[in-house]
């Protein structure tokens, strides 16, 4: 296992622990939906966390009536407090998961300079942010992030950083400079996202440089 | 280079809730044979709760999970009163999500951590993007086998059995993982440890995890 996939496992645990900021959560999030084998993963490390809680992170007592209010409140019916859920955007993009769409913020694509176009992905966490990048076929690009790393999904098409090819639902974690090729024919189209507070903006203006 | 156990004691005070030494008053022993009854115990008490709105098994599986979850809430840095409040509202959740509960993919104990797992991120005000398993984009699971099936139930002995075998600087980070609601970087911060020394320590202990023979029988 190299550092990449270390890296890799880290994020999955963290999505799973529930300390993963929204960014990077919504990026894993869209990866488990298109792989399997990420869900089997993630679930794996869930599991963990029940084997803790069942087993080994000890008890504190209830206060004395907390069964009775709680089946009080099952009688008058109350219910937690809803989940929000997001409706889904019209995006300029359809081919994405339902979880990742659902964050779109703009409905065209916007260009970028140098064989790019982007669309913003809103999140409620200011520390993280995410983009959807559509790159245009036969582009080099560059990541140079400042961040610990940065999480690339890709969403269609391919790109290859010369040791692998990166196809639909393929996660990549970068955590350092890195220089990826577009597929020749059909450009990609990946989301990323990294654990920054700087702009994902500048960050893009600064990482993507087409040769 | 990592360092050694005593050294990590060192720049590390261990948490309290250390797999290696039971220091609660509560904390369950390692007796596979009553938690394996347990775990086949607690999935029928879901069941139940589910099929029939079984009032008793709701009462029982309280008393065995709110406990725990609550300990959980508050190693997370919850305060007692509001980790009572939030336990409890887990079990209502518990309560009306249990038609929800599938034996065939997660166990009783891994079920109901995710619901309060996800109770903490909701009272921190948080926001953990999850799959929509309609999803018409979804790419489906292979069909479960009957033997992945059956070690559903049995994957929670067989997990904490081999946490309880790790040594106790992996478990302390799975610990701060799971239940201090620390990232890896706040945990590298607050150990001290470089980022990458944590990484690799909770990866080598997963691997451990997997290689353990029994739960590699059931994670395979």
């Amino acid at each position: 296992m190299d550092v990449k996939e270390d890296l890799y496992h880290a994020l999955l645990m963290e999505y799973a622990s529930g300390c993963l900021d929204e960014g990077q959560s919504l990026i894993i999030a869209a990866h488990m939906a298109l792989s399997p084998a990420a869900r089997k993963t993630v679930a794996q490390y869930e599991s963990v966390g029940g084997a803790i809680l069942d087993d080994c992170c000890g008890k504190v007592a209830m206060t004395k009536d907390a069964l009775a209010r709680v089946l009080d409140k099952i009688d008058c019916g109350d219910s937690p407090s809803p989940c929000v859920q997001k409706s889904k955007s019209t995006m300029a993009y359809m081919n994405a998961p339902n979880c990742l769409q659902t964050y779109v913020e703009s409905a065209t694509w916007t260009d970028g300079k140098g064989g790019y176009q982007t669309i913003s992905v809103r999140t409620s966490c200011h520390r993280s942010k995410a983009r959807i990048y559509k790159i245009d076929p036969d582009t080099v690009f560059r990541v140079n992030t400042r961040s610990p790393h940065q999480l690339t999904l890709v969403l269609e098409g391919s790109f290859h950083d010369g040791r692998a090819v990166y196809r639909r639902g393929d996660l990549i974690v970068t955590n350092g400079d890195a220089v990826l090729h577009s597929d020749a024919e059909q450009g990609c189209i990946c989301a990323v996202a990294q654990p920054s507070v700087f702009s994902v903006k500048r960050f893009v203006q600064q990482i993507f440089i087409r040769y | 280079m990592y360092i050694t156990a005593t050294a990590v004691k060192s720049l590390a005070p261990r948490a309290p809730h250390s797999v290696n030494k039971p220091m609660e008053s509560g904390r369950a022993q390692p007796k596979t044979a009553n938690t394996n009854v347990n775990g086949a115990h607690h999935k029928s008490l879901l069941l139940r709760v589910a099929s029939k709105k079984d009032r008793e098994a709701f009462a029982e599986l309280f008393e065995y999970f709110a406990p725990r979850i609550k300990s959980f809430l508050m190693k997370g840095g919850s305060a007692p009163d509001l980790a009572d409040e939030l336990a409890q509202e887990t079990m209502i959740a518990v309560w009306q999500k249990a038609e929800s509960f599938n034996p065939a993919k997660a166990n009783a104990s891994t079920w109901i951590f995710t619901i309060a797992r996800n109770k903490r991120i909701d009272h921190l005000r948080r926001v953990r993007p999850e799959i929509d398993p309609a999803d018409p984009l979804l790419v489906e699971d292979d069909a479960i086998s009957a033997p992945e099936r059956m070690g559903q139930q049995q994957e929670t002995e067989a997990m904490a059995e081999a946490i309880k075998g790790l040594p106790a600087e992996q478990a302390d980070l799975l610990y701060k993982s799971f239940f201090e609601d620390k990232t890896h970087a706040d945990i590298a911060k607050e150990t001290k440890l470089p980022l990458g020394t944590v990484k690799s320590r909770i990866r080598i202990a997963l691997e451990k995890l997997r290689a353990d023979q029994k739960v590699k029988e059931l994670w395979t």
